[in-house]
C-alpha cells in the first residue's frame, strides 16, 4: 500500500509540475544552505587540523597572552585580544623550555616584516619567518631542491622559500644558488620547501608554502637586534608525554615571567579544538538562519496539500466509494507530503554540492560532506513532511464521500 | 438470500429545518440475491438518498439496513469502507474515471485497497478490460477513450473485488444510443450471470428490460411492480448466453 501511495504521489506530483518545484524551493533553499555550510565548515576544519597536525608529531605550541583557557566544566574559552600587541616570549623562554623533561626540541618563530623580491619581482604574501635549526627537526618537511640551514648558517644570509613563494619569484627556473632580496640585504637561496598537502588559505590561516625562512640572528640583524618570538614549538619524546609536558612547560615558563601566566600552552589538539569550536559556532548560527527558510518551506508544502486536497475532493470521493477508509486516504496525502518535501531535500543537497564547492574554490577550502550531515538533511525533510503534511491529510480523510462525490 | 433488506428507513437532512419532511420516510425494500432493479422517480424524489443508503455513503436516521444479511447500522465508518470495497461496485452517471490514472489503473484501484498483489491485481484488470470490450485502451487516460469505453472501464473497476451488489446510477445518462445499448448489454450479461444489480434510470424503457420497477416520490416507495417475463420488448429478452469468461470472473 505504501509503494502504491509513493506510485500515486509521484503521479500526482508530476502532474502539477511547476507548482510542485515552486513549492519545494523553501525547503531546497533551507537544506542547500545548511548543507553547503556546514560542508564547507567541516573542510576548513579538516583543513587547519591537517595543517596543525602537519607541523609535525608531539607537538607543544607556547604563544604569547594567555588566549585559551578553560572554564571550570572544561569547556575552551578563547581570548584572541589577549596575544595582540608585543610578544612576552623572550630568548631565555626558549633556553628553559629546552632544559625541560621529555622535551627533545625546541624552535621559536620570528614573524619578520618585509618583503621578499628578486629580479625587480616582489611577492606580495610572503611571511617572513626566522628560527633556528631545530625548527627543521620539528616540521620534518621536504625538499623539492636544496637543504635547511645548518649550525654553520645560523648567523648567516642563506634563506629557504616555500614552494609558492619561490614559484612566484623563480617560476619554473631553479632557485638554489640564486640570491633574494629581504629589507634590502641579500640572501642566498638554500633550498626549496616541498608544497605542502593542506595548503592555506584565507580562512585557515598561514599559508606555509609562501613562507621564506631565515636563520634567527639574520633575523635579528635585519631588526636591528630587536626580534620578538611568536611562537614556540616544543616535540616531546612521546605522544605519552604531550599532554603531561603542558604543565611542565608552564611551570618552567612561570619562573622566567616573575610567576605571572602571560602566555599559553597549546597541544595540537587544543589548537584543532580552538579553532573547530569557533567554527560550530558559526555553523551553528548558519544553520539557525537557514531553519527559517525549511519553516517557510514546511509552511508552503502545507499550504500546496491544502489546495490539493481541495482541488481532488472529487477524487477522494470516488476513492472511498471505491473502499478507501480514512486511513488510506490520509496515508496517500500525508506520503505526498513527505515526497515533496524529500525531493525538496534532496535537490537541495544536491545544490550544497555545488554551492559547497563553488564556495569552497573561491575561499580555497574543499568541502567535507560527511554521511551525518546528509542523514540529517533527510530526517529534517522527511519531518517537515510530516509536520506540514499531516493537517491536510486529515482534511482530507475527513471529508465525506458523498458531499465529496458532489464536488465539481 | 437477500442481499439489501430495508426496514422503516427514514432519512433527514442533517440541515433540516424543524417540521421539514423526510428527504425518505418508512422505506421498506428487499432485493434478493441476483435481481435486476430498476428504481425510478423524478428529481428530488429522494432516490439519489436511497442510492447512497444502498450504497453506504450515508447513513440512515433511523431504521435497519441488511446487507447480505448483515445489520449496517453499528458499523464504524472504517468498517463501511471495507464493506463498500468488497460487496458493492459503484457505476456512476459521470464515470468517475481517475483522469490521472490509465484506464488500467482504474480498474486495479479496488484490489489496491484489498491487498490484492500487484502482479494479480494487473492481470485481472486485463482480464476484466477484456471482458467489457476495451482491452486495447487499458493504457489511454480516461480523458482519451469515448463515453460508452469510458463507462464500460467503470463497469470493469465495479467488477474489480467481486462484489454482491452492483450499484448503478443512470449509468446510460450520458451515453448515446449506441453506447447505452453497449453498456446494458454488458449489465444484463452480469445479471444473469447472477449478480444483483440496482439501478438508477430515467428512462422507461431500460427499466421496462428489469426484473422490477421501484417507483420512489417525495421519499416513499409508491410502487413496486414485478416485470412478467413474457411482458417486455421481446427483442431485448433473447437470452444470450453468458460467456464463461465472465462467469468465471465474476468467482461464478
Amino acid at each position: 500500500m505504501i509503494w502504491e501511495n509513493i506510485k500515486m504521489a509521484f503521479m500526482s506530483l508530476r502532474a502539477s509540475k511547476l507548482r510542485s518545484f515552486l513549492t519545494m524551493l523553501g525547503i531546497i533553499i533551507g537544506i542547500a544552505a545548511v548543507v553547503s555550510i556546514n560542508s564547507v565548515g567541516e573542510g576548513v576544519k579538516k583543513q587547519v587540523s591537517d595543517q596543525i597536525t602537519g607541523l609535525g608529531t608531539n607537538l607543544l605550541t607556547v604563544t604569547s597572552g594567555k588566549t585559551v583557557s578553560k572554564d571550570s566544566k572544561g569547556k575552551t574559552q578563547t581570548n584572541f585580544a589577549s596575544s595582540a600587541g608585543a610578544s612576552t616570549l623572550t630568548p631565555k623562554d626558549l633556553d628553559a623550555i629546552a632544559t625541560v623533561k621529555h622535551i627533545t626540541t625546541v624552535a621559536p618563530i620570528s614573524l619578520i616584516s618585509g618583503t621578499v623580491s628578486h629580479d625587480g619581482a616582489t611577492s606580495q604574501s610572503a611571511l617572513i619567518i626566522a628560527t633556528t635549526t631545530q625548527y627543521n627537526v620539528l616540521r620534518e618537511q621536504k625538499f623539492t631542491a636544496g637543504r635547511f640551514f645548518n649550525d654553520s648558517e645560523k648567523a648567516g644570509n642563506v634563506t629557504l622559500l616555500g614552494a609558492d613563494l619561490k614559484e612566484e619569484l623563480f617560476g619554473s627556473n631553479d632557485a638554489v644558488g640564486k640570491t633574494v632580496k629581504i629589507r634590502s640585504t641579500d640572501f642566498q637561496v638554500i633550498g626549496v620547501i616541498k608544497k605542502s598537502d593542506s595548503g592555506g588559505g584565507a580562512i585557515s590561516g598561514p599559508n606555509f608554502d609562501s613562507v621564506a625562512y631565515l636563520p634567527l640572528e639574520a633575523g635579528k640583524r635585519l631588526s636591528d637586534g630587536n626580534v620578538q618570538i611568536l611562537r614556540i614549538l616544543a616535540q616531546a619524546d612521546s605522544s605519552d608525554q604531550v599532554q603531561p609536558s603542558v604543565d611542565r612547560l608552564k611551570t618552567a615558563l612561570l619562573a622566567n615571567h616573575g610567576g605571572q601566566e602571560d602566555f599559553s600552552v597549546l597541544t595540537q589538539a587544543d589548537l584543532v579544538s580552538t579553532v573547530g569550536g569557533i567554527l560550530d559556532l558559526l555553523s551553528t548560527f548558519v544553520a539557525a538562519i537557514a531553519s527559517i527558510a525549511l519553516l517557510v518551506g514546511g509552511i508552503g508544502i502545507m499550504n500546496m496539500m491544502l489546495v490539493t486536497v481541495t482541488e481532488r475532493t472529487r477524487e477522494i470521493g470516488i476513492r472511498k466509494a471505491l473502499g478507501a477508509t480514512r486511513s488510506t486516504i490520509a496515508g496517500q496525502f500525508l506520503i505526498e507530503a513527505i515526497i515533496l518535501s524529500l525531493i525538496g531535500g534532496l535537490l537541495g543537497v544536491l545544490g550544497a554540492f555545488g554551492m559547497g564547492y563553488g564556495v569552497g574554490k573561491l575561499a580555497h577550502v574543499t568541502p567535507v560532506f560527511t554521511i551525518q550531515t546528509m542523514s540529517v538533511a533527510f530526517g529534517v525533510s522527511v519531518l517537515i513532511g510530516i509536520i506540514f503534511g499531516l493537517a491536510p491529510a486529515i482534511k482530507a480523510a475527513r471529508k465525506r464521500p458523498i458531499e465529496a462525490l458532489r464536488y465539481e | 438470500m437477500n442481499v439489501i433488506e430495508l426496514r422503516h428507513i427514514t432519512k433527514h437532512f442533517a440541515d433540516a429545518a424543524p417540521g421539514e419532511p423526510p428527504i425518505l420516510q418508512d422505506i421498506n425494500l428487499v432485493i434478493a440475491q441476483g435481481e435486476f432493479v430498476a428504481i425510478m422517480g423524478p428529481s428530488g424524489s429522494g432516490k439519489s438518498t436511497l442510492m447512497n443508503i444502498l450504497g453506504l455513503l450515508d447513513v440512515p436516521s433511523s431504521g435497519e439496513f441488511l446487507l447480505d444479511e448483515q445489520l449496517i447500522a453499528t458499523k464504524k465508518d472504517s468498517d463501511l469502507a471495507k464493506l463498500r470495497r468488497d460487496k458493492i461496485g459503484f457505476v456512476f452517471q459521470s464515470f468517475n474515471l481517475l483522469l490521472r490514472m490509465t484506464v488500467l489503473q482504474n480498474v486495479e484501484i479496488p484490489m489496491i485497497y484489498t491487498g490484492v498483489p500487484a502482479r494479480t491485481r494487473h492481470k485481472r484488470a486485463l482480464e476484466l478490460l477484456d471482458l467489457v470490450g476495451i482491452k486495447d485502451r487499458a493504457k489511454s487516460r480516461p480523458s482519451k477513450i469515448s463515453g460508452g469505453q469510458a463507462q464500460r472501464a467503470a463497469i470493469a473497476r465495479a467488477l474489480a473485488n467481486k462484489p454482491s451488489l452492483i450499484l448503478a446510477d443512470e449509468p446510460t445518462g450520458n451515453l448515446d444510443t449506441r453506447s447505452s445499448k453497449a453498456v446494458m448489454d454488458l449489465l444484463h450479461e452480469l445479471h444473469r450471470s447472477g449478480t444483483t444489480i440496482v439501478m438508477v434510470t430515467h428512462n422507461p424503457e431500460l427499466a421496462e428490460q428489469t426484473d422490477r420497477i421501484i417507483h420512489v416520490r417525495d421519499g416513499e416507495i409508491v410502487e413496486s411492480l414485478k416485470q412478467q417475463q413474457s411482458i417486455g420488448k421481446p427483442s431485448l429478452r433473447i437470452q444470450k448466453p453468458v460467456r464463461p469468461a465472465l462467469k468465471r470472473s465474476m468467482g461464478l
